[in-house]
């Protein structure tokens, strides 16, 4: 299961980050020296970007990569941080399956409204779904979690400042 | 005012719990709205930044600087920069912690993480360090300080968010940072030279290196040059947008590490979802940023905040010294992106209406981060270079740090008292 969840979203967010870099660098030349851009990058460049988004926060938070202050996780008893595990765990999950509902929620009024975007006209509304579903997935990934400890997590990857 | 206040005590409780600070702030966001305001609108507000923030061309900024910093170090390039550092300067005594500032330097051209710069120089100056005897302090502390030029010297991940965060040009941003970077870079050199004359023993010189061998290490590098070069000259000569270099830089770095065969399809694999989880996980801070940061212009706070500021009858220099310490203590204990997103809704309005520059007050936001990134108990460069270099204790690399983190802060009233420094190269761009 953990393995699908890394494959799935992995390649997810790596091809659509991909194609925001290639698209990005050929629409630049194009503009620059064929006075040629390509059409719709910039939408398709938006949409890409809430793949890249949505698609890799199931793994961010799989391997416990959230900002969050740790430094007093040595000095407190086991059986402290087993109760801080529960109830951190438990309200992210709660907060990510409620945010899933409200995404999907949004998803279906900009589908009764047809909402697209305006050069290509692709309907917004199964990014919208998709969000929601893959922020539910995080706050399963949040309550799977409850069950065991998350894997030691390496300094420095996926840092951000 | 009381409604703001609540909010912030809640976060900090919350974060205590370690509760991961995203979910902090959004649920306290998303709490505070619905109290004072209704439920409906709650809702509608966070659907709506959360829709607005995942779908925004000009973010995905964010993403390709990360890229194209992760394809830079994929690539194997910090091991030129530090051989043409140290080829220049690693004669001199402490060369090779020079060299290493030096080669930070360079690497932070092309890379906007501090923590990126200093993880990457753990496996490159390290090594060379610890065979010439350089004490673990003094190898630790360049090394976490040097990293921290990764964010003054564009580009820069966190002159990017508070970019993003205040709407204030990105290109000028990079543009100021490149003096203060530059300057930092010296002072980290000055101090160099301090604390190796009380210890030359832990700091000999290396090997003088003739002009030929110089030339020659120059020529592993040129590959870098060119790509800062169009990517900051492009941004800076209003070229580029700061989207369309970073999207050009990524490409770049990415064909850079495939014509020096230092890409596999896993590597290529790996540098991709690296870079979305970070890019992942900084949104998530930055939607719920944005959500709290709406809570809070709702409230009495910011306009409470400006009346006492001005009904102190400080001057507008003071304020910001305030401001400052107040940046530097916290920075002690604080991680530093939570830091500037949980304060700048209240600093920034403060600090415009004092009629100060916006990029001004970015530069000094980006030199508290460095200082907050080294300063014991809590900076994560440290921490960084502790996981990595298992040998080395936690106390020695906090004992190395000091004389840098003293040398930032004197650096920190520089740029204070010298706005011109990070203002006049943005002042040349269109």
């Amino acid at each position: 299961m953990n393995k699908f969840l890394d494959l799935l979203c992995g390649l997810l967010s790596a091809l659509a980050l991909f194609a925001i870099m290639a698209l990005t660098f050929f629409d630049v030349l194009g503009r620059k020296f064929a006075a040629h851009s390509i059409p719709g990058s910039l939408e398709m460049t938006e949409l890409l970007m809430v793949v890249v988004i949505f698609g890799a926060l199931p793994l961010v938070s799989r391997r416990g990569e959230h900002v969050e202050f740790d430094s007093l996780d040595p000095y407190l008893p086991r059986w402290v941080r087993s109760a801080q595990r529960l109830v951190v765990n438990v309200l992210c999950g709660v907060v990510l399956l409620a945010l899933g509902w409200l995404m999907w929620r949004t998803g279906g009024q900009f589908a009764e409204n047809g909402e697209t975007t305006a050069q290509l006209r692709i309907p917004k509304a199964p990014f919208l779904y998709g969000m929601g579903v893959l922020c539910a997935l995080t706050g399963l990934v949040h309550l799977a979690l409850l069950r065991r400890r998350p894997p030691e997590r390496v300094e420095g990857e996926g840092a951000a400042l | 005012m009381t409604a703001a206040l609540i909010g912030f005590a809640a976060i900090f409780l919350l974060a205590l719990l370690r509760v991961p600070l995203a979910f902090a702030m959004g649920l306290v966001g998303f709490a505070g709205i619905g109290l004072t305001r209704g439920w409906q609108p709650a809702l509608a507000s966070t659907a709506q930044v959360v829709h607005e923030t995942g779908f925004a061309y000009t973010l995905s900024v964010i993403p390709l600087f990360i890229l194209m910093g992760n394809f830079v170090a994929r690539a194997g390039l910090a091991h030129e920069l530090f051989a043409a550092a140290y080829a220049f300067i690693g004669h001199l005594r402490g060369g090779l912690a020079h060299a290493t500032v030096a080669a930070c330097a360079g690497f932070g051209a092309i890379c906007g993480s501090s923590i990126a710069t200093a993880a990457t120089m753990s496996k490159v100056a390290y090594p060379s360090m610890r065979k010439l005897g350089y004490s673990d302090a003094l190898s630790t502390g360049v090394m976490a300080a040097g990293g921290t030029l990764g964010i003054m010297i564009p580009p820069s991940t966190i002159m990017v968010i508070y970019g993003i965060v205040t709407e204030t040009s990105i290109g000028k941003l990079f543009a100021a940072g490149v003096i203060p970077g530059l300057l930092t870079a010296g002072m980290l050199m000055l101090a160099i030279v301090v604390v190796t004359s009380r210890d030359p023993e832990h700091a000999p010189p290396g090997e003088r290196t003739s002009w030929p061998q110089r030339w020659h290490a120059l020529r592993g590098i040129w590959g870098v040059l060119v790509l800062v070069f169009i990517v900051l000259g492009g941004i800076y000569g209003g070229f580029f947008t700061a989207t369309e270099g970073a999207g050009f830089g990524a490409a770049g770095a990415f064909l850079f590490a495939l014509l020096r065969r230092k890409l596999t399809w896993r590597g290529l694999y790996e540098v991709l979802v690296e870079s979305a989880r970070t890019t992942a996980m900084l949104f998530a801070l930055l939607i719920a940023a944005t959500l709290f940061a709406n809570f809070v212009n709702f409230t009495t706070l910011p306009g409470d905040l400006k009346n006492a500021i001005t009904q102190a009858g400080l001057s507008p220099t003071m304020v910001v010294v305030a401001m400052m310490a107040i940046y530097v203590v916290l920075g002690t204990v604080m991680e530093e992106l939570t830091m500037v997103l949980l304060t700048i809704p209240l600093f920034f309005p403060i600090v415009t209406s004092l009629g100060f520059d916006p990029v001004w007050f970015g530069v000094l936001i980006v030199m508290i981060v460095q200082i907050g990134l080294i300063s014991p108990p809590v900076g994560m460069n440290l921490f960084v270079l502790n996981a990595l270099l298992p040998g080395v204790g936690l106390s020695q690399i906090f004992r190395g740090c000091w004389p840098f983190v003293l040398v930032m802060v004197v650096m920190l009233g520089v740029l204070i008292a010298f706005p011109q420094l990070s203002l006049w190269l943005p002042s040349l761009m269109k």
